[in-house]
């Protein structure tokens, strides 16, 4: 039943999916101001014995 | 910026004593050149007063939307009692919710003081999820081996639902298997003060474990987890709406105590600077008066 | 949509645990989206969820349960009867023992601001990006918005 499980997302990506499509299916008028939860530039370093160690390519998906 | 100005005025005080020894032209042109750097300080932090004063407004609105969601969020945690299982070896995770950018008085050191003495306590089983650069700047020189993760490009913008899942999703896949957690934050209560506060989070395991979860109807462990997933994303969520409003309100305070150190000094200054333009005239009539006495 | 299908409704049969429960007769609803806060421990008669074992009623004195909302249509019904209907992406529920009910989802708005024709779009540009899908995660995720474009075209129309 849970396809995405296996794939290997949460449901919090889930989420993120579903809530975004919900978002582009509003009204004109309020869609210009739903994309603005569209946006997120957080990137995110993993720091290894005190040094951060950069992941060599950052995932682009949500 | 406040503690800058704070800086230069005793070096004002300074000017001042020195342009009472000599009394001169060099030290005119100098109060001169100090007044007008100051004027261009307290232009920029008038004008930073403005925009965070805008920003706050901004921020405040989210929050006070934001926040039946984090109450509703903590709800089942609060009545559920969970309890971390004292048996199994302690792994400790610390989420700080700060943000890249600094000039707002004390928000990020308060989260970062708070971190620093848990970690004193326990500082092997320990590890701190840094959002934000500042807490990661603050602790990277004492605790650096302590970092998990650092997540940055926060808080030019503010806080989006995405932001939290994306860190929700990285605290879940950190492979780092926590027994208990605490989300570090700023909670804001009026545009003049806030409070640095922790909420707790769980891992699956742990909430499995408690007593309490039996009263709760029909549970499989499919829904617990997507249910857990889903709350530690709310809570984020909630706590960087509080955070990022603490912040705005702070860096308005602080803006405008620095708008107001910089007007003083520019008083105290453009005083020094009339008396010694003041004492340079006396001091050439003097000299051309005596000058015209000794010829006559 | 056979939504009061489930046999969670009406907690009577908790019969055994209620000495030991403090129920009130008001169902308090705090019902928040991370884009706008809809009611906050507001009293209601009823609520009406979709979750992924299926929909179910919420009144007063329900069993406490936890659930994981599914792309739909949850329905709420005021004090003095007034229906209104949300769509919500996807969230949690929770049910607790003193009969409040927290409903938390990542994007919900009334019903009536979905446009109809933009969601027939969006179903047919997903249905086309799930079967050019190349791997598990693309299939997944082309598959989780199929899913929700198809519950927005059902409870837009």
């Amino acid at each position: 039943m849970k396809i995405w499980r296996d794939a290997g997302l949460t449901y919090i990506q889930y989420s993120n999916i579903a809530a975004r499509v919900v978002r582009e299916a509003l009204r004109a008028e309020l869609r210009a101001d739903a994309a603005k939860r569209d946006i997120s530039h957080v990137q995110f370093t993993p720091w290894v014995n005190g040094k951060p160690k950069p992941r060599k390519k950052q995932e682009s998906d949500s | 910026m406040m503690q800058r100005t704070q800086l230069l005025l005793p070096l004002a005080m300074e000017a001042t004593v020195l342009a009472q020894q000599q009394r001169g032209m060099a030290t005119l042109k100098m109060i001169s050149m100090r007044l007008k750097s100051v004027k261009n300080i307290q232009k920029i932090t008038q004008s930073m007063k403005m925009v965070s004063a805008a920003k706050y407004a901004r921020a405040e609105r989210d929050l006070k939307a934001a926040r039946p969601y984090g109450v509703g969020a903590q709800q089942f945690f609060e009545k559920t009692e969970i309890q971390a299982d004292e048996k199994a070896e302690p792994k400790k995770l610390l989420i700080a919710v700060t943000s890249d950018r600094g000039l707002c008085g004390a928000v990020h050191t308060g989260v970062a003081r708070l971190i620093r003495g848990e970690l004193a306590q326990d500082e092997a089983n320990t590890k701190v999820f840094c959002v934000g650069d500042k807490s990661r700047a603050i602790l990277s020189r004492l605790y650096g081996k302590n970092i998990l993760m650092v997540a940055n490009e926060v808080g030019r913008l503010p806080p989006t639902f995405l932001d939290a899942s994306k860190i929700a999703n990285e605290v879940l896949q950190a492979g780092y298997d926590y027994t208990e957690g605490k989300i570090v934050y700023n909670r804001f209560k009026s545009v003049v003060s806030y409070q640095c506060s922790t909420l707790p989070i769980y891992s699956g395991a742990t909430v499995e474990k408690s007593e309490k979860l039996a009263v709760y109807d029909s549970l499989d462990s499919d829904v617990v987890k997507s249910y857990l997933e889903f709350s530690l994303a709310s809570l984020i969520f909630y706590t960087m709406k509080e955070g990022a409003c603490s912040e705005q309100s702070s860096r308005m305070t602080a803006m405008d105590n620095a708008s107001k150190n910089a007007g003083e000094m520019i008083d105290k200054l453009t005083l020094t600077f009339n008396r010694t333009r003041q004492a340079v005239i006396t001091r050439e009539l003097i000299e051309i008066i005596s000058g015209a006495a000794a010829l006559t | 949509m056979s939504f009061v299908k489930n046999a969670r409704l009406l907690a009577a049969r908790g019969s055994r645990l209620a000495q030991n429960r403090s129920y009130s007769d008001e169902m308090k609803l705090t019902f928040a989206a991370a884009n706008k806060t809809f009611y906050d421990a507001a009293v209601v008669r009823q609520i009406d969820v979709p979750s992924f074992s299926g929909s179910f009623g919420i009144l007063a004195k329900h069993v406490p349960t936890l659930a994981v909302l599914k792309p739909g249509v949850v329905q709420v019904v005021e004090n003095d009867g007034k229906l209104i209907k949300f769509f919500v992406s996807s969230g949690s529920v929770t049910v607790n023992d003193d009969s409040s009910v927290q409903v938390l989802a990542e994007e919900a708005h009334n019903v009536e601001d979905i446009d109809v024709g933009e969601a027939r779009q969006l179903l047919a540009k997903y249905q086309s990006q799930l079967s050019s899908a190349g791997d598990d995660k693309a299939k997944a995720q082309a598959a989780i918005a199929v899913e929700v474009a198809e519950a927005l075209v059902k409870a837009a129309e």
